[in-house]
């Protein structure tokens, strides 16, 4: 028969490392029934265990009802009724994850605690007594040390014997006095309302008014008024709400038992290491700049031009080297020996179109690699987790909420992982808001993108690269402060309670994992969507009609019968450039195409079919924007041969646009519409047509506004753009921007706050 | 080797390279436009809805 046996923690416990110890590679991860809270279940490894399965419950700090993940775990306890709970308790927090603890206790079911990060505790210089521990709890506890792997056996033999025997001990009731008596006497009145082992719990939770459990007691209206009775003569006596009552109840025990099994190292009010940090890090006026300080470093080692910039160096070689000389000089020889001649279809679809196109991708994963390795550096340390919450201080000034800042956080290396993390957030406003905002932040495929721009038109700018973070930050704070002004988004942001793990020393597997995980997706991608993306802006730029006749442009071009004076004026008025910089592509079916609908950037300084098609192809892949500049700026006039020397292609891209249309173009493909997989993610997270949609204009809205404002009045201060009809445009969005910003909006009722606030000992 | 046989060979290959890639690219612009996508993780991440994810 199968036993089933709970994994429940507080969030950062340790509790998925155990669950991946104790299950290996046997799990199954789907989603709690009719929530999106994840659900992992798995079979204990050893043949002596094989009908032992270990559910892993969401992270929570108490069995209240407030949040989906306590909720969940809840509803299963009370429900499936599992054979045993291991309940993990971080040793270096004790008092805190003891809460939950007297919560579990008193559902009845047979428990062992698996005190957990001993070896930091013990590095702290701290003790703890656990056979005193056990006795005070009335409950089994086994010292653990999940990530080190010791102590796993004991707790499973002890927790499977328990599931076993399903006898839970006899223990002291956390309650005391006046309030363990109105319990009691809850429990008189309760009693054949439910199963006898959960008549404790379920007379707490009614004491706490606690509406869920209550509900489900199905109690008569009598039972209801005479609890009601207990409760407000308790609560009077006491002179404070149930649910306070009960909290200091149990933070009183909690503080009885651990003055008798803990002693601490640090003496009471001293900083650890990484307190002392945090007040600098952390600290009201220094906190920001610290942040932007990091952030810019980042950035310019991994893509500015410095001499320490490694991402830039490696970047280069592999564009000027192994994409430049290496590789079409590897296929040049390779085709020449199957006699397939330059010049052929053949020829330039696997030169023109393949290498240049893949090649123009791949060339960007060294600073792709030295980023990601940076950022996976900063989290391991656990410092992404303080920008969060130096984000929410200035967030709060604006009505927004840190909480919302997270997930821009994951969208650093992906906006699909970063619209999913808006689910963390409660407040449904808030969260659509979030997933509206959350894919300006740059993200993996963008980078090509900042370090074609920076490095082709601004010689590797580390400005330039950073500005990119920045602006997407920027554009996230100023749409939030926009949206909260209309109806749909208005009302107080969501308290941000995070914890901030401790400091510790990177693990270099671990982040060497991250990165060569990022950077491993983003290469796969080149091998598949890049590789037939590029397939086909290739052909459709190798072909078209020329003076009625369709085929091979570069070849039509070249026939004298073909190519006429009067053509090829037409062709510079259509094209609107001047007749000598007319060629074979500007004739192709990607440039009617793309020149058809190029107007609409032409108030955004890049209104020609190039880099028109470049954003429409940036939807599938937003590498593929650089993909699809890398086929279309390869093409050569026959005066220098490709291959040679690779930034040829960045030379050209730096003589179409000037620096503030170079910038602009950035701006617009960095914020506008997400690719499909992230507008996919959007559509499943909003689950409404209507609000997909609005998402998807808004950004490209935004991005479109922000690109006209920046290409048109910057552009104008810079002295690279005149006055005219854009620039008129401009400063009337300009103008409607910050009406937007500092228009009063609409102004909500006051949601009933419950204040209910407990302060633990430390 | 004759043009004909060269050229045959490259058109082979590049047939094999591009269907196995377009394959690929249509399951994951199909998971994607579902919601399922996975662009940006390799499959090793918990995230219960990833395409790539196998039970």
């Amino acid at each position: 028969m199968e036993i089933k046996i709970a994994l429940a923690g507080n969030p950062n416990s340790g509790k998925t490392t155990l669950f991946n110890d104790l299950t290996g590679s046997r799990q199954y991860v789907g989603n709690w029934p009719g929530v999106t809270v994840e659900k992992k279940e798995g079979r204990l490894k050893g043949s002596e265990y094989k009908d032992v399965i270990i559910q892993d419950l969401p992270g929570i700090y108490s069995l209240s009802p407030y949040t989906l993940e306590e909720v969940v775990s809840r509803t299963y306890l009370v429900s499936e009724k599992p054979d045993a709970i291991i309940n993990i308790v971080d040793g270096t927090n004790i008092e805190r994850n003891l809460y939950l603890t007297t919560q579990l206790l008193e559902l009845g079911i047979p428990m062992v605690v698996a005190l957990n990060m001993m070896d930091l505790v013990r590095k702290n210089g701290d003790k703890i007594d656990v056979k005193s521990l056990s006795k005070e709890i009335g409950c089994e506890v086994v010292e653990l040390s999940a990530l080190k792997g010791e102590g796993c056996d004991g707790l499973i033999k002890k927790a499977v014997a328990l599931a076993k025997g399903n006898a839970p001990a006899e223990r002291e009731s956390v309650l005391s006095g006046e309030v363990k008596e109105a319990v009691e006497s809850i429990e008189d009145i309760i009693k054949g309302s439910a199963d006898d082992r959960f008549i404790k719990w379920n007379a707490i939770k009614a004491f706490e008014r606690d509406e869920k459990a209550v509900a489900a007691l199905n109690l008569s209206s009598d039972k209801k008024a005479k609890i009601e009775e207990i409760i407000e003569k308790t609560e009077k006596d006491l002179d404070d709400d149930s649910e306070s009552i009960i909290t200091n109840e149990r933070y009183n025990y909690i503080t009885n038992i651990t003055a008798k099994s803990v002693k601490k190292g640090r003496a009471k009010g001293e900083l650890s290491v990484s307190d002392k940090i945090d007040r600098i890090v952390t600290n009201r006026i220094l906190g920001l700049p610290i942040f932007a300080a990091i952030m810019f470093f980042i950035y310019a080692i991994a893509m500015g031009g410095w001499s320490v910039s490694i991402g830039t160096a490696a970047t280069d070689f592999t564009n000027d080297v192994i994409f430049g000389e290496w590789v079409p000089g590897f296929f040049d020889t390779l085709l020449s020996a199957l006699n397939v001649e330059e010049g052929t279809v053949l020829y330039g679809l696997i030169q023109d179109g393949i290498v240049a196109g893949v090649g123009a991708v791949i060339g960007f994963v060294p600073q792709m690699l030295v980023l990601f390795f940076l950022l996976s550096i900063l989290e391991d340390i656990g410092y992404m987790a303080r920008v969060a919450f130096v984000m929410d201080r200035i967030f709060r000034q604006f009505g927004l909420s840190g909480k919302s800042f997270i997930p821009c956080l994951v969208a650093t290396g992906c906006g699909v992982p970063g619209v999913m993390a808006s689910r963390t957030i409660e407040n449904e406003r808030d969260r659509k808001m979030t997933i509206m905002t959350t894919t300006f932040m740059p993200c993996g495929a963008k980078l090509p993108i900042i370090g074609l721009i920076a490095g082709a038109v601004f010689g590797g700018s580390p400005l330039i690269a950073a500005s990119a973070y920045f602006i997407g930050i920027g554009s996230i704070i100023l749409s939030g402060i926009i949206l909260k002004k209309f109806k749909a988004f208005a009302g107080m942001p969501a308290p941000f309670v995070m914890e901030l793990p401790a400091y510790h020393i990177p693990s270099w597997v671990g982040v060497l994992r991250a990165t060569w995980e990022r950077g491993w997706s983003f290469i796969k991608r080149a091998g598949s969507v890049i590789v037939v993306s590029s397939v086909i802006i290739w052909f459709l730029s190798a072909f078209g009609t020329v003076n009625g006749h369709f085929g091979l442009v570069d070849n039509l071009f070249e026939d004298e019968t073909v190519i006429t004076d009067e053509y090829v004026t037409q062709l510079a008025d259509k094209m609107n450039i001047p007749e000598e910089d007319v060629n074979a592509m500007d004739a192709s079916l990607l440039a009617s195409v793309g020149n058809a609908a190029s107007f609409v950037f032409k108030p955004l300084g890049f209104g020609s079919w190039k880099p028109t098609v470049a954003t429409v192809t940036g939807l599938v892949a937003k590498e593929e924007v650089v993909g699809t500049f890398g086929v279309l700026y390869n093409y050569d006039d026959g005066e220098e041969e490709f291959g040679e020397e690779g930034e040829q292609i960045w030379d050209r891209v730096a003589a179409d646009y000037t620096p503030i249309a170079a910038f602009s173009f950035m701006i617009f493909n960095l914020l506008c519409a997400p690719c499909f997989a992230a507008i996919g993610a959007i559509k499943r997270e909003m689950n409404n047509a209507k609000w997909t949609w609005a998402a998807i204009g808004y950004m490209t809205g935004w991005a479109y506004v922000l690109a006209l404002i920046v290409y048109n009045i910057g552009g104008l201060i810079a002295g690279q753009v005149s006055f005219g009809f854009g620039t008129v445009l401009a400063f009337v969005a300009l103008g409607c921007l910050l009406y937007l910003l500092f228009r009063k909006g609409y102004v909500g009722e006051e949601s009933s706050k419950n204040l209910n606030a407990v302060s633990a000992n430390a | 080797m004759s043009p004909i046989i060269g050229n045959a060979i490259v058109i082979l290959i590049l047939a094999v390279i591009l269907f196995f890639a377009g394959r690929s690219t249509l399951r994951t612009f199909k998971n994607e436009v579902s919601g399922k996508g996975c662009a940006g993780c390799s499959g090793n991440c918990s995230c219960s809805n990833c395409g790539c994810k196998k039970k």
